[in-house]
C-alpha cells in the first residue's frame, strides 16, 4: 500500500493523541474510571472517554497539523504539575525532527505532501507500538507522583508562535521549557523512551523527572 | 508424587500424569466391583479406543479392565497393542496403518467365548468401515412375480396409458390437476382439509375468546393463582366419540344402533370414504376411527351413516371448553374435543372430576371421560381406562400395567422395534437399562422411554403451541399430461402454502416437497382419481433467509421435482411443507445477518441535513419526471408564503457545491491549457452519460453564490455570456439564481459548457492577462506560500472565504435574494469550518495527482540526507562501542582530554539529532566497560551522562 507524507503526517498525530491517553492514564492524572481500553498498533491503551478530555486532546493534537506540515514544531510536551506549587514534576516530551523545516528544500510543499514515504507502513506502525509501550513502562522507573496532579500540553515551536488559520484553537505564549527549567528546575534523571526514524521525522520521545518529587509529598 | 495434590501454574505436563493416576485409581476401583472372578483373557493388552463404539466406550472400558486388559485413555503409540474403533476416516486409517485396529465385536466375542479371539477376523482397514450396505432380501414370492413377469415380457404399465384413458372422461378432465385452479377447488372441497383447518382454527378461536372473557394473557399464565401446595393434578378431558355423540343429538332415534360418521350419505359397502367417528356400539363390532365406510359396512352391516354437522360441533366444542375455564388453572387445548388442565392439589380429584362430567353432560348431552394423573402422561393413559363415559385416576405404579404401545409417542414403528428387544408392556420397559434404550432409540428418545416407564413426565401444560409447519399436500385428482401443467400446479399449490403462511403470519426457512409416484407395477387407483398405490419421494431445501414469496417457493420446489427426473404422467401428488417457521414481523430473525454500517457518504447526509427550500412555482414548471427525482434526493420544502419573484432557490450541500467548484476550475484550467488530459476526461465522461442515466457521482455547476465574481469577470465576455445563461436556466432574462437543475438539464448544460469551453478555445478575446491570471491559479503553492500567515492558505480557500456580498454584483441583486445568499452563506461556513483542514490537503493533492497524471507519477521523493554523528567514522551502535571498548582498555589510567572531548562532543550531536536512544545505548555500555576501571573512568562515565541530560534539557 502506497502512503502519503500527508498521510504519514495524520498518522503520527493519530499516534500522538493516542500517546497523550496513554500518559494520562499511566501516570494517573484521572480516575481510572474514565478510560476505556482500546487497541491501536495491536497493544491495548487507554482513553480517555470524558468528553472534556478527549475534546481537549483532540483539538491539540488537530492543530498540531499545520505545525507539523510546515515543520515548525520543535517538540511537544506534556508537563505533569505538583497539585501544590505547580512545581513541574515530570515532563513527557515528544521530540520532532522534521525534513520539512529545512531551508533548503525548495520543492513544492503539495509535491512532497504527495510523495510516497520512503518507509513501509509496518516499520512505522511497529516503531510506533514499541513506543506507546516502553511509555506504558516509563510507570516503572518513575516515582509516584502525589495525588491530584495537573498537566498542560505545550508545543515549543522553531520560529513563532503557530500560525492559525482555525479560530477554535486559541494557544497561549509562555515560557520555553529550557528557561523554565533553568530558573527553579532541578531534574534528577532523563528516560530516554524511544528514537522513532520515520521518514520525514525523527522522532525523540523522553521523559523528564524532577527531583525530589517525594518531598513534595511528604511536605 | 500425590496425584491429587495441587500443581503449580505451566505444569501441565504434571497434571496430565497426575489426571492418568487418578484414571488408574478409578480404574483399580472398577476391578474391585467384579462380582466374580473372570477370566483375564485381555492380560497383556494394551486398548485404546477411538471414536464411537458399540456398546459404548464406558463399558468397553469396564470390559477390558475386569478382563485384565489395560485401558489406554490417551493414545500412547509406544505401548498400545489394539485400538478398537467402529469407522476409520482416511487421515485416522493412515495414522493407525501400523497399528492392530479391530471393531468392537471382537472385545465381545471374545468375553462372550471366554478367551481371546484372533483379531484379523474383526479388523477394520479403510475399504470395510464404508457405509455398511443394507441387505435387502427380496422375498421369494416377490421373485416369483419378478420372474413371472421377465417370462411375460410384461412392460410396467404406461403411465401415459393409464391417465389417457382415464382423462378421455370429461368430469374426470375437470376434476384433476390438469384443469388449471384445480388447487383451489380441490381445497375449497376436501373433507380431510376442511376438517383439519376447522379444528385448528376454531380451538384458537374458541380459546382466544375465553381468554379475553377470563382476563388470561395469551400464552401465557393464567388469571388464578396457582396453588402450589398440593401435588400437581392433570386432567385429561375427552368426548367420547365426539362427532358421532353430537350428530346422535338429534337423531335419538340412532342412539342404540352403530352409527359412524362420514361424508358419505349412503353407505355403499365399496365406499372408500374414511369414517371421522363411530360410537361405541360400532366399535364393538369392529368399525375404527379411519376405516373406509365399506370396510366398516362389511364388518357392521347394520352400520348407520350419519353427515357432518360443523356448525354443531362448534358450538359444543365453545361449551367444553367455556366449562373447563371454571375450573382449570392451566389449560392446554389438545383439540376441539380434547383437553389438558391442570387443577389445584388440594381439591379432591375425582369430585371435581365428576363435577365437571355433570357440568359438561348438563350442557351438551354428551359424555366426556377424564383420566386423571399427576402429570400429562399418566392422566392420558388414565383416559383410556376411563373410557367411555367415565373416570380414572392412575397413579405412578399403575403405569406398568399398560402395555408399551398405549404410551403416548409410541407409534406402530416403535412398538415393533421394542417387541423385537423383547419389551411389550411398561413394566418390561421399566427392567431395561437406560443406556439400552438410549443405544437403541437414541438419547433424546431412549430417556423418554425410561421417565415414562416410571411415571415420570414434567412436561408442563402449554397454553398456546407453536407452530411448527405448514403445508399443502394434494394426492388426489393428480394428472398431468405434460410439464406445463406440472408447473402451473407446483404454481398453484405454492400459492395455497403462501396463503397459509400469512394466514398465520410465518416465513419458512425450509421448503420440502413430497412426491408420490405411481408404483411402476400399479394400475389405476381404486378409488377414483386416487392415488392408489406409490412411491413416496421428499426432498427438501434451506434457504437462508425465510421466505413466503409463492415465486420463490414455486420455483424451489419445481426445481426439486426436475431433479427427479419422473415422467409427469406417473405423478400421483405433490405436497409442499414449510419448516423451520419465523415470525413476519419479528424482523431481528428475519434479517439474522448483521448489517454493515456504512457511513453513508458525506454527500448524502449532507443533503438530509439541508432540507431544501423550493419556489413552488419553478417547481410545478418542472416536468414531472424531474420532479419526482428532486423529491427523492432532496427533502424538498415548498414554502407557503409565496416569495418574490426569485424564481427558485435550491439549496445545494455545500459538499456539492465545492465538487462543482472544483469543476469550474476545472473548467478555466482547460481553457488555459488546451493540451491538458483533464480535458477530454471531462469531455469522455459527459458522453458517456449522455447515453447512460445520469449519475450522481458527476459534479454539478455551483450555484450562483458559490460562483468566484472575480473569476467569472476575469472570463472572456463570451463565455461569461455563456456561464451567466447557464445560471439563468430556463428564464430568458438574467435573473441570478441559485438554480439547482435536474440533473439531465445539468448533464446538457454541462456538455454545452464544455463544448463551448473548446468553442472559446479559439476565441480571439483569450487575453494575456486572462491567460495569467488563470495561470496562475494553477502554480502550485510553495511551502512559503503555504504557510503565509496573514494570508489565506490556498486558492481554494480564496474562492470559498470570500462572502459573497464583496462581490460586484451583490448590490444589483434583490433584497431578498442578498438575504437568502447571506444565510447560506452563514450556513456554509459553518460545514466548511469543520472540513476546511481536510479539505485544503486533499483538494492540494487532487490537483498535484490531475498535474501529475500528465507527466509522472510521483514516486519518493528524496529527503535530505542527514549526517549523522560520528564517532571516528562509526555512526552505528555497534561500531561506536567498539570504539568506546578499545578506548577504555587502551588508557588504563584515565581518559585524555582531547579523546574525551570527542566523545561528550558525539554525545552531544546525538542529543542534537535527536538520537536520544543511541545515546542511552552509549552512556549504557561505558558505564559497563568502565565498571571495574577505577574512579576516574567512572566519575568520566558519570561526567558523559551530565552532559547528555544537560544536553537534552536543552
Amino acid at each position: 500500500m502506497m502512503i502519503s507524507r500527508q498521510d504519514l503526517i495524520n498518522l503520527l498525530l493519530d499516534f500522538i493523541e493516542v500517546w497523550i491517553h496513554q500518559i494520562l492514564y499511566e501516570r494517573e492524572l484521572y480516575p481510572t474510571a474514565i478510560f476505556s481500553l482500546k487497541k491501536k498498533y495491536d497493544v491495548p491503551v487507554h482513553m480517555a472517554t470524558h468528553e472534556g478530555v478527549a475534546n481537549y486532546i483532540s483539538k491539540f493534537v488537530e492543530s498540531l497539523q499545520t505545525l507539523l506540515i510546515s515543520g515548525n514544531c520543535k517538540f511537544i510536551s506534556l508537563k505533569i504539575m505538583s497539585p501544590m506549587n505547580n512545581r513541574i514534576l515530570e515532563r513527557f516530551v515528544f521530540e520532532i525532527e522534521s525534513a520539512l523545516n529545512e531551508s533548503n528544500l525548495d520543492i513544492p510543499l503539495d509535491t512532497i505532501l504527495d510523495s510516497e514515504v520512503t518507509c513501509s507502513l509496518a516499520d512505522i506502525q511497529q516503531q510506533l507500538r514499541a513506543c506507546l509501550l516502553r511509555t506504558a513502562g516509563t510507570r516503572s522507573s518513575l516515582v509516584n507522583n502525589p495525588s491530584d496532579c495537573t498537566f498542560t500540553l505545550g508545543v515549543e515551536t522553531y520560529s513563532g508562535p503557530p500560525s492559525s488559520t482555525h479560530q477554535q484553537i486559541d494557544w497561549i505564549p509562555t515560557q520555553s521549557d529550557q528557561q523554565e527549567s533553568q530558573q527553579h528546575q532541578r531534574w534528577n534523571h532523563i528516560i530516554p523512551i524511544k528514537t522513532i526514524p520515520m521518514d520525514l521525522f525523527k522522532i525523540n520521545v523522553f521523559v523528564i523527572e524532577a527531583m525530589k518529587k517525594g518531598k513534595h509529598v511528604s511536605r | 508424587m500425590n496425584p491429587y495434590g495441587a500443581i503449580k501454574f505451566g505444569e501441565f505436563k504434571t497434571y496430565m500424569t497426575n489426571k492418568q493416576a487418578k484414571l488408574k485409581d478409578q480404574e483399580k476401583f472398577l476391578e474391585g466391583t467384579a462380582s466374580q472372578t473372570v477370566p483375564q483373557i485381555f492380560d497383556g493388552l494394551s486398548i485404546y479406543i477411538n471414536g464411537y463404539t458399540n456398546p459404548p466406550q464406558s463399558e468397553l472400558r469396564r470390559q477390558i479392565i475386569l478382563h485384565g486388559g489395560d485401558y489406554q485413555h490417551y493414545l500412547k503409540k509406544s505401548s498400545v497393542t489394539h485400538i478398537i474403533a467402529t469407522n476409520l476416516t482416511h487421515a485416522k486409517c493412515n495414522e493407525f496403518r501400523a497399528y492392530k485396529v479391530v471393531n468392537p465385536d471382537w472385545l465381545m466375542d471374545s468375553i462372550k467365548e471366554q478367551r481371546l479371539l484372533p483379531w484379523n477376523d474383526y479388523r477394520i482397514t479403510g475399504k470395510d468401515t464404508a457405509q455398511s450396505e443394507l441387505h435387502f432380501q427380496r422375498s421369494n414370492k416377490q421373485k416369483q412375480q419378478q420372474h413371472e413377469e421377465d417370462d411375460n415380457t410384461k412392460k410396467p404399465l404406461e403411465g401415459k396409458a393409464l391417465n389417457a384413458t382415464l382423462l378421455a372422461k370429461s368430469w374426470n378432465r375437470e376434476n384433476t390437476s390438469v384443469n388449471p385452479g384445480f388447487v383451489k377447488k380441490f381445497y375449497s372441497s376436501s373433507r380431510l382439509h376442511h376438517l383439519s383447518t376447522w379444528k385448528s382454527e376454531i380451538k384458537a378461536e374458541i380459546i382466544k375468546r375465553l381468554d379475553e372473557n377470563f382476563g388470561r394473557e395469551a400464552g401465557g399464565s393464567i388469571g388464578k393463582k396457582r396453588k402450589r401446595n398440593g401435588e400437581r393434578l392433570v386432567m385429561h378431558i375427552d368426548f367420547d366419540c365426539f362427532f358421532a355423540s353430537v350428530g346422535l343429538l338429534d337423531r335419538p332415534e340412532l342412539k342404540s344402533q352403530p352409527v359412524a360418521v362420514s361424508h358419505v350419505q349412503q353407505a355403499k359397502t365399496d365406499s372408500s370414504s374414511d369414517i371421522a367417528s363411530c360410537n361405541y356400539i360400532a366399535r364393538a363390532s369392529g368399525v375404527r376411527n379411519g376405516m373406509h365406510v365399506g370396510t366398516a359396512k362389511q364388518r357392521c352391516p347394520k352400520l348407520q351413516v350419519i353427515p357432518y354437522e360443523f356448525e354443531k360441533y362448534r358450538a359444543i366444542s365453545e361449551i367444553f371448553y367455556e366449562t373447563l375455564y371454571g375450573f382449570a388453572e392451566e389449560i392446554e387445548p389438545v383439540s376441539v374435543d380434547e383437553a389438558l388442565i391442570e387443577i389445584g392439589g388440594d381439591e379432591e380429584a375425582n369430585i371435581v372430576a365428576t363435577q365437571i362430567r355433570d357440568a359438561i353432560r348438563e350442557k351438551t348431552r354428551c359424555e366426556v371421560s377424564i383420566g386423571i394423573g399427576p402429570n400429562i402422561l399418566l392422566a392420558r393413559l388414565a383416559t383410556k381406562k376411563a373410557k367411555p363415559a367415565g373416570q380414572y385416576y392412575c397413579n405412578t405404579e399403575e403405569v406398568q400395567k399398560f402395555s408399551v404401545s398405549d404410551l403416548p409417542r409410541i407409534g406402530p414403528s416403535m412398538t415393533d422395534k421394542l417387541a423385537d428387544m423383547g419389551i411389550s408392556t411398561v413394566a418390561d420397559v421399566l427392567r431395561t437399562k437406560l443406556s439400552v434404550l438410549q443405544s437403541n432409540f437414541g438419547p433424546k428418545t431412549g430417556k423418554m422411554l425410561y421417565e415414562f416407564s416410571r411415571g415420570i413426565d414434567d412436561r408442563p401444560l402449554k397454553h398456546e403451541q407453536e407452530r411448527q409447519s405448514v403445508s399443502a399436500d394434494v394426492n388426489w385428482g393428480v394428472r398431468f399430461e405434460n410439464e406445463e401443467q406440472v408447473k402451473r400446479f407446483v404454481d398453484e399449490l405454492a400459492e395455497e402454502v403462501t396463503e397459509r403462511l400469512r394466514g398465520v403470519q410465518r416465513k419458512g426457512k425450509r421448503i420440502t416437497l413430497n412426491v408420490l409416484r405411481r408404483c411402476l407395477d400399479a394400475g389405476e387407483a381404486s378409488k377414483r382419481l386416487g392415488c392408489g398405490k406409490c412411491d413416496n419421494f421428499s426432498k427438501s431445501v434451506s434457504l437462508t433467509i425465510a421466505t413466503d414469496d409463492p415465486k420463490a417457493i414455486s420455483r424451489h420446489v419445481y426445481d426439486m421435482l426436475l431433479s427427479y427426473k419422473f415422467d409427469v404422467t406417473d405423478l400421483r401428488g405433490l405436497g409442499i411443507n414449510i419448516t423451520k417457521l419465523e415470525s413476519v414481523d419479528d424482523n431481528s430473525k428475519v434479517v439474522k445477518q448483521q448489517k454493515l454500517s456504512f457511513t453513508p457518504s458525506y454527500e448524502s447526509t449532507k443533503l438530509k441535513q439541508f432540507p431544501t427550500e423550493v419556489d413552488p412555482e419553478v417547481f410545478a414548471e418542472l416536468p414531472t419526471a424531474v420532479q419526482d427525482e428532486l423529491k427523492q434526493q432532496y427533502k424538498i420544502h415548498l414554502p407557503s408564503s409565496k416569495q418574490t419573484d426569485s424564481k427558485l432557490s435550491l439549496q445545494l450541500s455545500p459538499q456539492k457545491e465545492k465538487q462543482a467548484s472544483v469543476v469550474v476550475d476545472g473548467c478555466k484550467e482547460d481553457t488555459a491549457m488546451v493540451e491538458s488530459p483533464y480535458s477530454s476526461d471531462i469531455q469522455t465522461s459527459s458522453d458517456e452519460s449522455v447515453n447512460n442515466e445520469p449519475s450522481a457521482s458527476l459534479p454539478d455547476i455551483p450555484p450562483w453564490s458559490q460562483l468566484d465574481p472575480g473569476s467569472l469577470l476575469a472570463l472572456p465576455e463570451a463565455m461569461r455570456n455563456q456561464v451567466l445563461k447557464l445560471y439563468s436556466g430556463k428564464l430568458p432574462k438574467r435573473k441570478q439564481n441559485d438554480v439547482e437543475l435536474p440533473a439531465q438539464q445539468q448533464e446538457q448544460q454541462r456538455l454545452q459548457q464544455s463544448d463551448s469551453m473548446f468553442s472559446s478555445r479559439e476565441h480571439p478575446q483569450l487575453t494575456k492577462k486572462n491567460y495569467r491570471l488563470m495561470n496562475s491559479s494553477k502554480n502550485s503553492t510553495t511551502l512559503t506560500q503555504m504557510f503565509n500567515t496573514t494570508k489565506s492558505p490556498s486558492r481554494e480557500d480564496k474562492t470559498v472565504h470570500r462572502p459573497p456580498w464583496e462581490s460586484a454584483i451583490w448590490a444589483e441583486l434583490p433584497a431578498s435574494m442578498q438575504a437568502e445568499i447571506q444565510a447560506d452563506h452563514r450556513r456554509e461556513q459553518l460545514v466548511r469550518e469543520r472540513n476546511i483542514r481536510n479539505h485544503h490537503f486533499r483538494e492540494a493533492r487532487v490537483k498535484l495527482m490531475k498535474n501529475a497524471s500528465s507527466t509522472t507519477k510521483i514516486m519518493a521523493l528524496p529527503l535530505p540526507v542527514q549526517n549523522e554523528p560520528k564517532l571516528l567514522g562509526n555512526s552505528s551502535i555497534e561500531g561506536v562501542r567498539t570504539v568506546l571498548h578499545e578506548w577504555v582498555e587502551s588508557f588504563p589510567l584515565g581518559p585524555e582530554d582531547e579523546d574525551a572531548g570527542v566523545v561528550v562532543k558525539f554525545l552531544q550531536q546525538l542529543v542534537q539529532t535527536k538520537d536520544l536512544e543511541k545515546a542511552q545505548l552509549a552512556i549504557m555500555y561505558f558505564y559497563e566497560v568502565t565498571k571495574e576501571k577505577g574512579d576516574v573512568w567512572c566519575l568520566f562515565a558519570d561526567k558523559l551522562k551530565q552532559t547528555v541530560s544537560d544536553a537534552t534539557e536543552a
